[in-house]
């Protein structure tokens, strides 16, 4: 397979770029194996310890169990966007607050404390993020695309602390626009606002469904950037260990 | 096909006598059911014991319950800021609204939304939408009276009209061309009944304008489990942007319906089996949720229109049929639960208490013991659309041939517990089969859906085996 910078360089030079879109998590942002559920446990605890320095009582095991329920529940009853749906951090933690009889005006301090869990969690993509800046110093417009739970502005903070050298022209989440990439509204959202057609887009991400499958069907040119087999073997078994954990702490005597 | 209509013929005879008339010529489909053909006892095989049922409830169904209410306050967030009421929808919603207070009242919880009742039921909500979109309405409401006649199925829904039905619509059957020919027909018959659906459907446009006024997002409560009245009012209702905050979800194997996402199952959900994995043994058992929530009032069939305000027929439900009767040892044990210590729990109790509680009933729900039985029968379930069949959640055997038991495993409304009193010694080798293959670590959630698949051809084998 040729290397990524090799493959960036082919599709702009074979085409009409003019903007460059690309995921986040997993391709600008790389995560450890760790899966998502066991991520949330250790945000729970640290979230937990912050509660506590400012002398509110919470149960860590308690605020991960409240974090998945209110998710699943977030991501299944938030407002519809033409037909689509996403999760939003500030109404999950929202109902984080609700479920454990906290104060909502809590809700930013966890959020902060999520924040500074995914900036210890994640590495910027160097590599990346240098084509990025050579492409952009080339006169086309660079900027991320996520699906996340996350506000914009916050994955926007998150890219400029982890890499600091690269220079963006902006960035969608599907948590402010309501619509997604693997739908397919992210990207008519990208395209009407950046004033941008479809072939004149190069987007990269590392899900088939939501970053090469959506977007090449609406003519967008695409870079399938996922991760290695044995990163996906191990976090595969590492989210079934994590489903075990959490049985465990659910069998604790009540 | 004829009719008079009574303002012509009640010249001779008192209204009183022609329903009388009607009700003797157009018998309920008694008969009719599942179990058609066979002389099936009327009574179970086994004595429900009101201590055993008391006692399963308070310590299985009430964890799940109290859950159940803790998620349901928890899901109300989303709607905060959506000009959203909590409607629970009569008759099992009523009882939900009553454990969701009492939760509030024992944690000192405000609920998020405005809290009311929607006195609605499938068959009110099909009539009242019936005249816009007979298409789509008619099969619905035909399907709920296919096991009688065309003439029980207009009975029903003309009771107390005063209108004659000839005799020939006693032997014909429901489907939807000859609904159809019926409610087209440019005769008396017609007319009236096309005149009874646009009052429906006007008495039940006004009872939601007064219900709703000032609300952009009705949210539903009930128990479930598929959303066939929401997916009605939301066709027909557009203007509200409706949901529903369900116990569960549950799509019967047929894949979710295009209103399904404006449904949640807040406790359990076929569509999610990684949501909640050992929840997912009620489907096998879903009466143990529904009995519990049944109130003695009669089903909400129908609206009427009085000085310009839709109301339903039959008026508003007593609210002294909410809390526990005599006859509700189940609903009693969930009660006792929520007045117990555990009923004012923190959000962890209650959810491993519920875990606890979910893991035993599926154990119990898919390998019942004998000596279990009796605390986990519920009582004789009933069908609505005004029908009157009651069917035994358990099925006594008259006689013990390997043909009526295997029936009777099909028959029955809980398979694994009919195993039990048909195969008593066989049980625990098909029971405990099938619950340990659904515990088997992340692969026994296909299982069911597997065994679904499998059931339709050995369905058709055993059909050839018995015939």
């Amino acid at each position: 397979m040729r290397r990524l910078p090799e493959a960036i360089d082919q599709i702009v030079r074979d085409h009409p770029i003019r903007l460059i879109s690309v995921d986040v998590f997993d391709t600008l942002l790389l995560r450890g194996t760790r899966p998502e559920m066991t991520r949330f446990a250790d945000v729970a605890k640290a979230q937990a310890a912050a509660l506590a320095r400012r002398g509110i009582p919470a149960d860590a095991d308690a605020l991960y169990a409240a974090r998945l329920v209110a998710a699943r529940t977030a991501y299944r009853l938030i407002r519809t966007v033409e037909g689509e749906r996403e999760g939003r951090l500030d109404l999950i933690l929202e109902m984080v607050c609700a479920a454990l009889r906290l104060d909502p005006a809590l809700a930013p301090l966890l959020a902060e404390v999520e924040f500074d869990c995914e900036v210890a969690e994640l590495r910027g993509n160097a590599e990346l993020a240098g084509v990025l800046n050579r492409h952009r110093a080339a006169g086309r417009r660079v900027l991320f695309a996520s699906d996340m739970y996350l506000p914009a502005e916050l994955i926007g903070r998150l890219i400029g602390r982890l890499l600091p050298q690269l220079e963006l022209d902006g960035g969608y989440s599907s948590a402010d626009l309501g619509v997604t990439k693997r739908g397919g509204g992210l990207f008519r959202v990208l395209m009407a606002r950046e004033g941008v057609e479809a072939p004149s887009i190069l987007h990269m991400g590392d899900s088939e469904t939501a970053d090469v499958a959506t977007p090449r069907g609406l003519g967008i040119h695409v870079l399938h950037t996922p991760r290695p087999a044995s990163w996906q073997r191990i976090h595969g078994l590492r989210q079934k260990l994590a489903v075990l954990h959490l049985r465990a702490i659910m069998r604790r005597a009540a | 096909m004829t009719a008079a209509l009574a303002s012509g013929s009640l010249e001779d005879r008192s209204l009183e006598e022609l329903e009388a008339s009607l009700d003797r010529r157009f018998l309920p489909p008694e008969a009719y059911s599942h179990l058609a053909g066979d002389d099936w006892p009327q009574d179970g095989p086994v004595a429900a014991d009101a201590d055993a049922q008391r006692r399963f409830a308070r310590d299985l169904l009430g964890p799940v319950f109290l859950q159940f209410c803790q998620r349901l306050h928890l899901a109300t967030v989303a709607f905060a800021e959506r000009d959203a009421r909590l409607l629970f929808a009569a008759r099992g919603g009523l009882r939900l609204r009553l454990l969701y207070e009492l939760w509030c009242e024992r944690t000192g919880t405000v609920p998020v939304l405005p809290v009311g009742d929607i006195l609605i039921s499938r068959v009110a909500a099909a009539k009242g939408c019936l005249e816009q979109d007979f298409e789509r309405v008619a099969p619905m409401l035909v399907k709920e009276f296919a096991a009688g006649s065309l003439g029980y199925m207009l009975r029903c829904l003309l009771r107390g009209r005063g209108i004659d039905l000839p005799d020939v619509l006693a032997h014909c059957p429901v489907k939807p061309d000859s609904f159809a020919a019926v409610y087209h027909a440019d005769d008396a018959l017609g007319r009236a009944v096309r005149a009874y659906f646009a009052e429906q459907a006007d008495a039940l446009s006004a009872y939601l304008d007064e219900l709703l006024d000032g609300v952009k997002t009705p949210v539903l409560v009930d128990s479930g489990w598929t959303g066939g009245t929401q997916a009605l009012l939301m066709r027909h209702f557009p203007q509200w942007d409706w949901h529903g905050l369900y116990f569960g979800r549950w799509d019967y194997g047929r894949g979710p319906g295009p209103h399904f996402g404006h449904i949640f199952g807040v406790a359990v959900d076929s569509l999610e089996p990684y949501a909640n994995g050992p929840g997912q043994a009620l489907f096998a058992y879903h009466h143990l949720i529904e009995d519990p929530l049944e109130i003695a009032a009669p089903s909400v069939e129908g609206y009427r229109l009085e000085a310009g305000r839709g109301l339903p027929e039959g008026g508003a439900i007593d609210p002294a049929v909410l809390p526990p009767g005599a006859d509700d040892a189940m609903f009693q044990g969930i009660v006792d639960h929520f007045r117990s210590p555990a009923g004012a729990g923190d959000f962890m109790a209650v959810e491993r208490r519920a875990h606890a509680a979910y893991r035993r009933l599926r154990r119990m729900i898919l390998w019942p013991r004998a000596s279990e039985l009796p605390g986990m029968q519920v009582r004789p379930r009933s069908a609505d659309f005004g029908r009157s069949l009651s069917v035994p959640v358990l099925l006594r055997l008259p006689d013990a041939s390997l043909k009526r038991r295997l029936k009777s495993v099909g028959a029955a409304l809980w398979k694994p517990g009919q195993m039990v009193v048909a195969f008593p010694r066989l049980h625990h080798l098909v029971n405990g089969g099938g619950y340990l293959l659904r515990r088997i670590p992340f692969a026994g959630r296909h299982v069911d859906a597997a065994l679904r698949r499998g059931t339709g051809l050995a369905r058709r084998v055993l059909g050839r085996l018995l015939r």
